[in-house]
């Protein structure tokens, strides 16, 4: 009861705040931030966004002298939340925690009233590798012998929370680099998947590679591959994607954060030092290392030019195998 | 195993771990009576505060939250008729009978009790049977778990006291909106009238807070008696020995298929309740009483959820594997806390281990302190006036809905289905079949898919796989059970003229 009460009227407060008339005025931006500033999640309580998000809310407080308010805006597979910042008033203080699906999404939907274009890129903080798994009860025990079941005639079945989401998208990405064909199988979450893969009803899967770390530690699966440049700290034996010849499929789960499009330079400058400090902290190193996180720091040019090629690299994979959905 | 649990007993007993799990239940048990942000919600807030404790202290509080959460979901669906969780659906049909009986005091008590013992043997099962139940577990692919689901559906028309034929509408009615949404398979979005915030399907919360709490207030706002006066006389609060006898068998059975069907993951814990319910109405000596308040349909039910509710930890434990959204973040708790979950715990975390099974049965025990002393509380609600009383709970509602996503398109949602609530009750329909058709529906399409797609369109292999066959033929002789009375009434009748 406290915690409904309390969001509900912390979230209705910052409502109230951010839709008076704010003079967007040199004053203003010397100013930044004058008010409590809202991280705009486009998924429920509980993601990874919502868990880095809060953790970096808490770091930055300090530095920003403001609370930063985490406000989950879940629905429409992140465009809900994507379309509130893109349209909100570019003052610096709804920003948008946009996620590798929240940059898929532009491109596989006809209809979003908004595109990447119409934000004001802050900082890319880096995020989660992935890693190519098979059941630990297949005879697939190397890349080798993947690449000869998915050449089969049958071809290789694998595993996905939903069409269109990067574990789909990568796993149909890889097939087609190594020639192979499949049948994808989709699951509700990651989870339910990567028990059906654990009972070998299903042969193949792209989950985190946090998450292949638990389970096959249990002998559940195997892990063949990561997709991040380096060898992850929780997977010391399992080769990367590039030593094993595939560099490009280097899939992420990537976390940036955004402001509205127009949003004053120094205002986002301002932001940007304050996460960017965030996610070099000792306190964010200790907690989220453990986890396999990448680091990778972008802003500016380097930033948009990330994001374009996301962009650009999953539209070619949708139009090739015919994904795109419509309403 | 008894060294072990005594190991984890004496972990588990320390000042702190017992404040933190009683503060675990207490907010569990709040977040539980108001429908609305759910356990995963509040979890995830307050993990930050979890990540300087032990590791076991905050698994402790984080299991208190989850059991208080269940626990907490059946107070408001008896009382009020308002089910925040699906698995307190079920409990809303005779639980809130009894309370407009004068009996809520008696159907809180079993809740409490029920769930208490329950929640002792499913402990006792994690700890002895886990990997035997995994291994049970694993085996299920689509195909059963899609038999076994259809199964559900058609045992579901038991639920409706009148017309099979009404209640069959009803399922069919919710599986249609529960199918609302993207489809997982092909990324389709069907059904959602150009709402984006429908792309994930219609909300739980909204149709079951409109449904069942909405509709009943605008209906008894329509008797000139109900506007003035209470929901019900408060009546005596501890049970009848009657009603005590009759319960003990219901927990023992409900106790029984919750433990069993709480380790298949998605669904389990869902399925649990309403098979109990089932089960109870087949065999209990009180038939009549169904859909008037009886208490078999309370303790069974409630027993069922709670003993799934433990056993929903063994893919955790044995494995890994999350079975539901509030385990996938304690893992995520346990992992910051640089400890790998799965049966290596077993051996390298010992204490951790065995503290946290131990806690299970410390968090029950929590809850039934907690609760009981509550009961009496809670039923003084009832004496509070409707128009008092209406008003405050169409704010929760509204709140409630809107906290869910942050979003009044929510609260809209629930308004929409208070009135065809409304019209449903006016129509003699019953909602309940209708909700268990929204949360199975889209389950049973989900397996059908994945097990086509796995046999390349082989429609075999639902009886080629014999643990789906034995289910198929279930749902057939149930199907067979049901109309073949109504045929030979046909009959006779034909025969008679």
């Amino acid at each position: 009861m406290i915690i409904n009460r309390r969001n509900f009227l912390v979230a209705a407060s910052a409502g109230a705040a951010l839709s008076l008339p704010l003079a967007r005025s040199v004053f203003a931006q010397e100013n930044y931030p004058s008010h409590p500033v809202s991280f705009i999640i486009g998924n429920p309580p509980g993601g990874d966004d919502d868990t880095l998000s809060r953790f970096l809310a808490e770091q930055i407080r300090a530095d920003l002298g403001q609370t930063i308010i985490v406000d989950n805006r879940g629905g429409g597979a992140t465009t809900v939340a994507g379309n509130l910042v893109a349209s909100s008033d570019p003052d610096g203080y709804r920003i948008l925690c946009l996620t590798t699906s929240g940059i898929v999404q532009t491109v596989l939907r006809d209809n979003l009233p908004y595109n990447l274009d119409n934000f004001a890129p802050i900082v890319g903080i880096g995020g989660y590798p992935m890693a190519l798994v098979v059941s630990g009860q297949s005879d697939i025990k190397t890349m080798d012998d993947l690449i000869k079941v998915a050449k089969s005639p049958d071809g290789i079945t694998f595993g996905s929370a939903g069409a269109g989401t990067l574990a789909h998208l990568t796993a149909v990405r890889f097939l087609k680099e190594i020639g192979g064909n499949g049948v994808h199988v989709a699951f509700k979450n990651n989870p339910e998947g990567l028990q059906a893969l654990g009972g070998g009803f299903i042969q193949m899967m792209f989950p985190s590679a946090r998450e292949a770390a638990t389970l096959s530690a249990n002998g559940l699966l195997r892990v063949l591959a990561v997709t991040s440049p380096e060898r992850t700290s929780n997977l010391p034996d399992v080769a990367t994607m590039r030593e094993l010849g595939h560099p490009d499929i280097d899939s992420m789960l990537w976390y940036g954060y955004m402001a509205p499009k127009g949003t004053p330079d120094a205002v986002v400058q301002r932001l940007s030092d304050a996460i960017s400090k965030g996610v070099q902290s000792e306190a964010f190193h200790q907690k989220f290392q453990p986890l396999a996180f990448q680091e990778q720091l972008l802003t500016g040019g380097p930033l948009r030019e990330f994001m374009t090629v996301q962009a650009q690299r999953w539209q070619t994979v949708i139009k090739e195998n015919n994904v795109k959905f419509t309403d | 195993m008894l060294d072990n649990l005594a190991l984890g007993l004496s972990v588990a007993f320390t000042f702190q771990n017992l404040a933190f799990s009683f503060v675990g239940c207490v907010i569990g048990t709040a977040i539980g009576v108001l429908p609305g942000v759910g356990p995963v919600a509040t979890i995830s807030l307050l993990l930050p505060l979890t990540f300087g404790l032990d590791p076991i202290t905050a698994m402790i509080m984080l299991a208190g939250i989850y059991y208080g959460a269940q626990y907490g979901g059946s107070t408001s669906a008896i009382l009020l008729n308002l089910p925040g969780e699906v698995t307190a659906v079920v409990t809303t049909l005779e639980g809130h009978k009894m309370a407009r009986a004068g009996r809520a005091g008696a159907a809180l008590t079993v809740a409490a009790i029920g769930s208490f013992f329950a929640g002792t043997v499913a402990t006792l099962v994690v700890a002895g049977a886990g990997p035997l139940l995994t291994s049970v577990a694993m085996a299920f692919g689509p195909a059963e778990y899609f038999s076994l689901i259809l199964l559900g559906l058609i045992a579901a028309t038991v639920l409706a006291h009148g017309n099979i034929l009404k209640s069959l509408a009803m399922i069919v009615l919710g599986v249609l909106f529960g199918l609302v949404g993207t489809d997982l398979q092909s990324g389709q979005i069907r059904f959602t009238l150009g709402f984006p915030q429908l792309f994930e399907g219609v909300g739980f919360v909204p149709l079951a807070m409109g449904l069942f709490g909405i509709a009943e207030i605008i209906r008894n706002l329509e008797c000139p008696e109900n506007r003035s006066g209470t929901v019900s006389r408060v009546g005596k609060l501890w049970l009848t020995k009657d009603e005590f006898s009759r319960s003990v068998p219901s927990v023992l059975r409900g106790t029984a298929l919750g433990s069993l069907l709480g380790v298949l993951p998605g669904g389990g814990l869902a399925l649990s309740t309403f098979a109990s319910y089932m089960l109870e109405r087949k065999v209990s000596k009180h038939r009549e009483e169904f859909g008037s308040g009886a208490i078999e349909g309370v303790a069974g039910p409630e027993s069922a959820n709670n003993a799934a509710s433990q056993t929903s930890f063994i893919p955790m434990l044995t494995l890994g594997i999350p079975a539901n959204a509030v385990m996938a973040l304690m893992i995520g708790a346990l992992m910051i806390q640089g400890i790998q979950p799965g049966p290596r715990m077993i051996d390298e975390q010992p204490t951790l281990f065995w503290g946290l099974i131990a806690s299970m049965w410390i968090g029950n025990l929590m809850l039934l302190v907690i609760n009981l002393p509550l009961v009496g509380v809670w039923v003084s609600l009832l004496k509070v006036p409707y128009k008092y009383l209406y008003p405050a709970i169409l704010v929760f509602c509204g709140i409630g809905a809107y906290s869910v996503n942050n979003s009044a398109f929510d609260v809209y949602q629930t308004v929409v289905f208070g009135l065809i609530g409304y019209a449903l009750i006016k129509l003699e329909f019953e909602p309940a079949p209708l909700l268990i058709g929204f949360v199975l529906g889209p389950m049973l399409e989900e397996y059908l898919k994945r097990a086509m797609v796995l046999s390349r369109g082989d429609v075999s292999v639902f009886i080629d796989r014999p643990v789906s066959a034995v289910f198929l033929a279930l749902g057939a002789l149930a199907l067979a059970a049901m109309i073949l009375p109504s045929i030979r009434r046909r009959k006779e009748e034909a025969i008679a003229e």
